[in-house]
């Protein structure tokens, strides 16, 4: 298990399995935070139901494309050039949550509720990391998604707590994330999940931390009166 | 150690871009009650969004 910590200055020395994985994480990571944006700017910014949340979609992408914008930064500091995540098209994007569209407000509560939370389960992974420049974009990145999080649960509750068409539609959004969520942590069985935490790059492999989201949200979607989907049902990566 | 060249000035467009929204939906948040400014403030957030969007890297750093 490595245990040291590494700067920018001494990534080339490295052994050239973690330089591919930091490469990786750091584009992964860079693809998840402007994903969002892409996915509900332009259906949701113009037809949120009232203004302030039409202004909350704008922050909120703001925010997506500031972090965005925070691990591009250090992906260049060892010449890893990932603006092309920029421009390109949502049908090619790395994780396939992010490889559709936005089309009602449902699913933009349940994608900051269940989706955003996912963010933050990333990078907490990423805390104490072997990779020493990722440690201070942390705690400004986690608490803006704790922010998109809270907003989403509590739009998804309230939509929820209307009953009859509003509450189904609900729950076929989160019958939609759910199922995206879970596998957004990848197989259960992943080398590459054991290598990251083999080279201190993240804490947690993919099956511990997909069954403490489980944990955590499962609760959450009972207590809306939701039912919680078949776990198991349409999943690529078990 | 190899950096991406134009990583620095991309860091410094998307801040100021960053910085402006936060501006513009502030202003929009603080002037709810003026329907008038508070459209303003989004006509802006979403063209700025739209072009941030397009990716277009390489026209923002020319």
């Amino acid at each position: 298990m490595f245990k040291d910590k590494v700067e920018a200055k001494d990534f080339e020395k490295m052994d050239p399995e973690y330089q591919d994985l930091v490469r990786k994480v750091l584009t992964i990571q860079s693809d998840c935070e402007i994903g969002g944006p892409h996915l509900y700017v332009e259906s949701m910014l113009p037809t949120a139901p009232t203004r302030l949340d039409q202004l909350i979609v704008a922050r909120t992408a703001t925010e997506e494309i500031d972090h965005f914008r925070k691990f591009a930064r250090i992906a260049g500091d060892i010449g890893l050039d990932v603006s092309f995540l920029l421009s390109m098209p949502n049908q090619k994007r790395y994780v396939e949550t992010f490889r559709g569209a936005i089309q009602t407000w449902e699913d933009f509560a349940v994608f900051g509720c269940l989706i955003d939370r996912i963010g933050r389960y990333q990078l907490e992974e990423f805390i104490g990391c072997s990779y020493r420049p990722i440690e201070p974009l942390l705690a400004d990145i986690i608490q803006e998604e704790l922010g998109h999080i809270d907003y989403g649960e509590t739009q998804t509750r309230e939509l929820a707590a209307r009953g009859g068409e509003s509450k189904e539609k609900v729950q076929q959004a989160i019958n939609r994330w759910y199922i995206k969520a879970l596998d957004m942590f990848g197989h259960s069985d992943s080398r590459n999940s054991e290598r990251y935490v083999y080279w201190g790059l993240k804490r947690r492999s993919n099956k511990q931390a997909r069954e403490a989201y489980i944990k955590e949200v499962n609760p959450l979607i009972e207590s809306m009166g939701l039912r919680v989907p078949d776990p198991l049902q349409g999943r690529h990566y078990l | 150690m190899s950096e991406f060249k134009r990583g620095e000035e991309l860091d410094t467009y998307l801040l100021q871009v960053v910085q402006a929204l936060h501006l513009t939906v502030n202003h929009g948040i603080t002037r709810l009650n003026d329907a008038k400014e508070a459209d303003r403030a989004l006509e802006d957030c979403d063209h700025i969004l739209a072009v941030i969007l397009a990716g277009q890297v390489s026209d923002w750093l020319s």
